[in-house]
């Protein structure tokens, strides 16, 4: 017999269910259920995949939600059609607006409000019946049935019963029907559901325990008594609730009456505020050709009939709203003077550069419009901007006050459980040890749960757990069933959406741990409920970009970061060198290693580079093809000449998705847009059969051109090879576009822009202690933190001169250093106590400043310091150890002890003169020498990382540096046998080396950890 | 929990009598009828409970799990 | 002044000084931390508890060897029996390295505390750190970070003991780091509180509560007979007899109970003795009732002439107590460590109206 589930929750109630959506609903088809309604708990979050696995499974999906009425308990609320879902998107969003986070509540205005178009179910025993009747007797229940009825229409409150088995149900069922029957109210039978089967309440139970934080062992009143809240089968409910049969038949008559919102099939698109009978695509039209001719003076006519092309698709497909908001968007940022850049495959349209949302010319590139958007993609275009990261929240500010604050929201994540953590708070709700457990999460492997636990013994790491394997599998049982599921709400980094109508028609918004407000739902969710989501990013190379700007036009009002000149030959001379650290996007390891290679000349080079080190090319072996082609090392062939026009700025190598689908259609007649969804299914689809297929569609096209079988088989082995590995070209010439400005500043005003990068700090591939490096090695002079020099960030006091800020020590935090900057008197700070008292910093505080010598230009005493520090003596009564200046030595030891990096000297400078008598090199040295040549050197370790490589070998790259420069280096598998220990786990960060020259850096041969010869306490 | 020396149950498996302490009680009524799961992590079974009244007036639990009937509470 | 807290280094084990291969330059690792170090180490810095990283700023080329868990338990063990018969209470810390604390109320002199702590070294250890104060934690404060405080200290053979002046305890009290407190709760790190002196009420709290420790001394036992005088004697009135008598002990002894024994007479002479052992002592008045009431619940078969009850009191562990604070609700009885009613039946008290009703009636 077919049932129904009206109370049901997912995941998505977090530590209060167990399942997806889509398991609710196969075991739902399973059981022979009809018609579920999805209730979690303050949130209609999974509704998407909920309807969606619904209409998969035949089954009919409801929506709704349980929720916590003030003062009473839970109520479930369920949405009958688009009104009701609108009522209970407003009754959740008041419910998180109005309180703090992590404890939502419906409030009785709200629910007279939204109630009548909802209907009211009375919940389980932690319900608002449940919670009377055991509080308060049949009395209170009755008070509260009568409250109820005041707000619910009749026909929309029903007396819940469900068929948990609890003892003293016979009671509460009975109170139940007697007041049904008293008061007119229907009963209505459902089962309270939060986990799909019997089997997965220990998951249920032990997430109650991580809610509760207690271990399994505890007892507590949320702790359930049964494991009965599971879908069944309609029979059993029959036979449990057997004494109430109208219980069972009104609910499997409310299901009947109960139908799904319409969210799926809709579109919310913004409203861009136009005069009166404004049309959004003709005042479109009118800004993009202003824009065409702007960008290409005397050319625009070639121009237009691309953008001509463009703009019917928009219109086709109804987005020029959406391109109006992103446009004015990227016009206010301009007028405030941040900085900002679109990336991603926006940059494929014509449309977008004239809208100055992007800088990339795609019609000169020949970029592909139906990469980005095309008739036949049904889904909305995506474009994303990066700000400079300081300024990024002004922009959402200015959204929301554009189009209105109901119009506009943040879009959240589910961060998911990771296996790490679900180990944890697993284990500890299981009553492991914590100890144990931290060790065990250190030690998994990067395989799958139920791997390990199959093969618990084939694995080395876990073998020193043999004495408790069962109890240590029993637990990554329960850990692999949880690994995945939704555990918190986090705001997704960038996704705003905006609404032309509130977004609370489309769902309920809350507010995240940041205290920002978000809608409830998931990025890719959004894009299934219609709304079209815009991607504000925040990068901080543009808040380098922008101090570093800022201190150039302070020596050179006139420098302008966007006249920068193209095609700068000292820029390219640097980068061939791999001098690019600091550059953005291309000073990792692998990316310098291939500019030593590839002697990046022109823009070109930087477009590729930035597509190639990627891990896909460098699997596919696209690097050193693309190479030597480059080099002139390796003739250029096109399978076809009709390939030659796309093919030829790479050289022939298939590289960009942009040049597949060119191919595809200019060598097999698909229309663009087909071939971007050929594209998309080379990328994601891979099963051999259709790939099979799809070869097959493509030579049978081709051939049907004239082209040769031979030749159509070649190029769909290429296109096939390299589809998922190819890179967004317009992406590239994004990134290529700031990589090669960053490059110019790095090249020619190199303090200024050390000075952007410091202050954007954290960011980039390389920490502090090598940024100094390589700015002492450009000739910047770099003066520590003092307690009277130092304002908060770095500045700059003369050209070619920086000063570290406060903001960089340990311990201090901004506020901390604001402090001392503000408090500072104006003759300064004369002793350590005075900073204590006047900046209201705490001992430990002060004591750092004194050991990194920010009260050097004082005294040099830092002994006495901290001496009459923790004394108090304000007065120095307590006289000074002894005034001999400290040696440099020490104070560079002492800086790395407690300050983290080397603000006076790199750690080594130091022991220079010591290590080169006993014959070790330093890193410029090295590079020195002719290759081949087997050398020794000290050095500092940074990053050793074991990257996937094509011959799959285990091989570990790293960093070394010392004062003079950063070598990159590598170890191969038997040296990571026999020393990849001093590299991994606890270790110390300076070695000794022995290895020989290569041309991409050095080859190590072994490696010792280094100790200096003398502790300098 | 003490176990029960032996139960009749009906054919819905619920108590019709049983022996405690050497006494034979005949059920007058079923008051209550519940299921418990209990410390699962341990492997302790689950129990189907029921509270009765004997005819001898008492008021007994009775909870029937995998491995036998027990007697969970007598109230007199 | 009567609590001195240790730190032992060069712990005297042979298999672990085997493998260092008579090298005093050593340090034992367990995870990322420090457990033991040699003698060269020590008195260039090294300590056990230090993180691993740290070593490096030590100098030296200091042998790494690896902590194993049999390593150190005999010293563990032997070190366990001295205190027993030596200090009046004691506890052995489980955070890494051989370090706790003993109560010597006699020891009030720098020598005295010397000859206690030298007791240790050599015997088990070659380095010790010390610390006194009149309060474990304080000790045990004075003794890690006395050096950095610049207390007023005494050198012992292979250590330093440093003290805190007793004139000058409110002061240290205040500035106690809150991580030496047992279990705080994470509230009180998100509002940044890192002293004792930030959280309100606690330090009267730690100064009042006696410190938790070990039995170094015999444990105290009473034992309560009552005649039952047949037909009028209601089990509610041998409650209250009994649980009158043992909380009133307990607060006398400020202890909790920790093992009870109920012994049942009849009148023919038939004995029925039930007995019971927890692993926490329970002050808290409802906790002790319900101990007995798990015990006496079970009446023998027969008439009983007479009943007995046998407590033995031991110390209340002071993460027992809950903290009371602005953030901490109270535990209520029945919950979490009292291991007394058993637990399913709790459990069923919230669920089951029966029970709720009818409190205390009942029985197996």
């Amino acid at each position: 017999m077919a049932g129904v589930h009206l109370h049901v929750h997912s995941a998505f109630s977090f530590l209060e269910g167990t399942a997806w959506p889509q398991r609710l609903l196969e075991e739902a088809a399973r059981q022979a259920i009809e018609v579920v309604a999805l209730t979690d708990l303050h949130r209609v979050s999974g509704v998407v995949p909920f309807l969606e696995a619904a209409a998969a499974y035949g089954v009919k999906g409801v929506v709704g939600a349980e929720v916590t009425v003030a003062g009473w308990g839970r109520l479930v609320l369920l949405a009958a059609g688009d009104a009701g879902y609108r009522a209970l998107s407003e009754v959740l969003q008041a419910a998180h607006l109005h309180h703090p986070r992590g404890a939502p509540a419906v409030e009785w205005e709200d629910l007279e409000r939204w109630g009548p178009e909802l209907v009211a179910l009375t919940g389980d025993r932690s319900g608002v019946m449940g919670r009377a009747w055991w509080e308060g007797g049949p009395r209170l229940m009755e008070e509260r049935a009568h409250m109820l009825q005041r707000v619910f229409p009749p026909g929309r409150l029903y007396l819940e019963m469900t068929a948990s088995e609890l003892p003293g149900d016979r009671q509460f069922h009975r109170l139940l029907a007697d007041l049904g029957a008293h008061r007119r109210i229907p009963l209505v039978a459902t089962n309270a559901v939060h986990y799909p089967t019997k089997a997965d309440f220990g998951l249920f139970d032990l997430f109650a325990c991580i809610r509760l934080g207690q271990p399994v062992e505890a007892v507590h009143p949320e702790r359930r008594l049964n494991a009965e809240n599971y879908l069944k089968r309609w029979e059993e409910m029959a036979a449990v609730l057997a004494p109430w049969p109208q219980a069972l038949r009104n609910a499997l008559a409310l299901a009947e009456r109960l139908e799904p919102p319409n969210l799926l099939r809709r579109r919310h698109s913004p409203r861009f505020p136009l005069p009166a009978g404004g049309d959004p695509q003709r005042y479109l039209t009118r800004l993009v050709e202003a824009g065409v001719r702007r960008r290409y003076g005397a050319r625009w006519r070639a121009v237009m009939g691309r953008v001509r092309q463009e703009l019917a698709v928009i219109a086709d497909t109804g987005f020029a709203d959406y391109f109006l908001v992103v446009w004015d968007v990227a016009r206010w940022a301009r007028r405030q003077g941040i900085r900002f850049a679109g990336r991603g495959s926006a940059a494929d349209s014509v449309v977008a550069y004239a809208l100055g949302i992007t800088a990339v010319d795609a019609y000169a590139r020949g970029l592909q419009f139906e990469r980005f958007m095309s008739r036949e993609r049904r889904e909305t275009p995506d474009i994303d901007i990066d700000f400079d990261a300081r300024r990024r929240d002004e922009v959402v500010e200015y959204v929301r006050r554009r189009y209105g604050a109901d119009r506009v929201a943040r879009v959240a994540t589910y961060q998911t459980y990771r296996r790490r953590l679900a180990v944890r708070e697993i284990g500890k709700a299981l009553g492991f040890p914590s100890q144990e457990l931290d060790r065990l999460a250190k030690s998994l492997p990067e395989a799958p749960l139920g791997q390990i636990r199959e093969r618990w013994e084939a694995i080395p790491e876990l073998r020193r757990f043999r004495a408790e394997a069962a109890r240590m599998r029993e637990l990554l049982r329960w850990a692999e069933q949880a690994e995945g599921l939704p555990r918190h709400l986090g705001t997704h980094l960038g996704g705003v959406v905006i609404s032309g109508e509130p977004v609370v028609a489309v769902g309920p918004c809350e507010r995240s741990a940041k205290g920002e407000v978000v809608l409830a739902f998931d990025k890719r969710d959004v894009e299934r409920l219609g709304l079209l989501k815009l991607d504000l990013l925040a990068l901080r190379a543009f808040t380098a970009v922008e101090a570093a700007v800022g201190a150039v036009r302070r020596r050179a009002p006139e420098f302008s970061y966007e006249a920068i000149p193209a095609e700068d030959p000292a820029t390219y001379r640097r980068l061939q060198q791999g001098e690019s650290i600091g550059v953005f996007q291309l000073e990792s390891p692998a990316q310098r290693a291939l500019a030593l290679r590839l002697r990046p000349e022109c823009w070109e080079d930087l477009v590729a580079s930035l597509a190639l080190i990627r891990p896909g090319p460098i699997k596919g072996n696209m690097v050193d093809p693309f190479v030597n082609r480059r080099r002139g090392r390796e003739p250029v062939r096109y399978p076809h000449p009709d390939l030659e026009p796309i093919l030829a700025k790479t050289y022939g190598v298939v590289l960009f998705q942009e040049q597949v689908i060119a191919i595809a259609s200019t060598l097999a007649g698909f229309t663009p847009g087909e071939a971007d969804a050929l594209r998309r299914v080379m990328t994601h689809g891979r099963s051999h059969a259709e790939m099979a297929r799809i070869g097959e569609q493509f030579k049978a096209k081709a051939i049907a051109r004239g082209v040769e079988p031979a030749v159509a088989e070649t190029v769909f082995q290429q296109l096939a090879g390299y589809a998922s590995y190819g890179f967004n070209e317009a992406h590239a010439a994004a990134f290529a576009e700031t990589a090669y400005r960053t490059a110019y500043l790095l090249e020619h005003y190199p303090a200024e822009y050390f000075l952007g990068l410091l202050n954007a700090q954290p960011m980039g591939y390389y920490p502090v202690d090598i940024l100094l490096v390589e700015a002492r090695r450009r000739g910047v002079v770099v003066e520590p933190i003092d307690i009277n020099r130092s304002a908060v960030a770095v500045t700059q006091p003369a050209p070619g001169r920086l000063r570290l800020g406060l903001g960089m020590v340990p311990g201090l935090g901004s506020a901390g250093a604001a402090a001392v900057v503000q408090n500072r008197p104006a003759e300064g700070y004369r002793h350590p106590v005075e900073v204590l008292e006047r900046a209201g910093l705490d001992e430990d505080q002060v004591a750092t400043l004194i050991r990194i010598g920010a009260f050097d230009g004082i005294t040099q005493d830092r002994t006495g310091l901290l001496a009459s520090l923790w004394a108090r003596d304000r007065l120095g009564l307590l006289p000074p150890r002894g005034i001999e200046p400290w040696p440099w030595e020490r104070r560079v030891w002492w800086d790395y002890r407690y300050l983290g990096f080397g603000q006076r000297a790199q750690f080594l400078a130091p022991w220079r003169r010591e290590l080169e008598r006993q014959g070790f090199l330093s890193v410029a040295a090295v590079r020195r020498r002719p290759l081949g040549q087997p050398v020794r050197m000290v050095a500092t370790v940074y990053r050793p990382h074991r990257p996937p490589t094509r011959s799959g070998r285990l091989v570990v790259f790293l960093s070394l540096y010392d004062e003079t420069g950063v070598l990159e280096a590598w170890l191969g598998p038997q040296g990571y046998q026999r020393f990849g220990q001093w590299l991994f786990g606890p270790r110390w960060p300076w070695v000794t080396v022995i290895g020989h020259v290569r041309p991409q850096g050095l080859a190590i041969d072994a490696l010792r950890p280094w100790r200096p010869p003398r502790m300098l306490e | 929990m003490r176990a029960i020396e032996a139960v009749w149950p009906d054919r819905q498996g619920r108590p019709r009598g049983f022996r405690w302490r050497r006494r034979y009680v005949r059920v007058a009524t079923v008051l209550e009828s519940w299921r418990e799961v209990r410390a699962w992590w341990r492997g302790e079974p689950e129990l189907r409970c029921w509270r009765v009244e004997g005819e001898d007036g008492g008021i007994y639990e009775l909870a029937q799990s995998a491995d036998g009937w027990w007697m969970l509470k007598v109230y007199d | 002044m009567a609590y001195l807290a240790w730190r032992l280094g060069a712990i005297a084990e042979p298999t672990v000084l085997a493998a260092a291969g008579g090298s005093t330059d050593y340090a034992v690792v367990r995870g990322d931390t420090v457990w033991d170090v040699g003698e060269a180490l020590w008195d260039r810095g090294g300590r056990p508890g230090q993180a691993f990283a740290a070593l490096k700023w030590y100098g030296g080329e200091p042998r790494l060897l690896a902590w194993r868990a049999s390593c150190y338990q005999a010293v563990e063990e032997a070190l366990r029996v001295w205190l027993e018969d030596q200090a009046r209470r004691f506890a052995l810390e489980s955070t890494a390295g051989m370090a706790g604390w003993g109560e010597w109320p006699e020891a009030d002199t720098p020598s005295a505390w010397g000859s206690v702590l030298e007791a240790l070294v050599p015997r088990w250890a070659r380095r010790i750190q010390g610390g006194v104060a009149s309060h474990p934690l304080l000790a045990r404060w004075a003794r890690d970070e006395g050096g950095a405080h610049r207390l007023p200290h005494w050198t012992l053979a292979g250590g330093v003991i440093y003290a805190v002046p007793w004139q000058q305890e409110a002061a240290w009290w205040a500035k106690l780091p809150l991580r030496y407190v047992e279990d705080p709760p994470a509230a009180w790190r998100r509002r940044g509180w890192k002293r004792v002196g930030d959280v309100p009420g606690l330090m009267e709290q730690l100064r009042c509560l006696p410190p938790a420790g070990e039995k170094g001394e015999a444990p105290v036992r009473a034992r309560w007979d009552r005649e039952l005088v047949a037909g009028e004697e209601r089990w509610e009135g041998v409650l209250e007899y009994f649980g009158q008598r043992l909380i009133s002990l307990l607060a006398e002894r400020r202890g909790g109970v920790l093992r009870l024994a109920v012994e049942w007479q009849g009148e023919a002479g038939q004995r029925l003795r039930r007995e019971r052992r927890w692993p926490e002592a329970a002050a808290e008045p409802r906790r002790v009732k319900a101990r007995l009431v798990d015990l006496l619940q079970l009446l023998p078969p027969w008439p009983a002439a007479a009943v007995a009850v046998e407590a033995e009191v031991g110390p209340i562990a002071v993460r027992q107590m809950r903290w009371w604070g602005p953030d901490l609700r109270p535990a209520a009885a029945g919950m979490g460590t009292d291991g007394a009613l058993d637990r399913q039946e709790v459990l069923r008290g919230y669920w089951d109206p029966w029970r709720a009703v009818r409190r205390g009636k009942g029985r197996e």
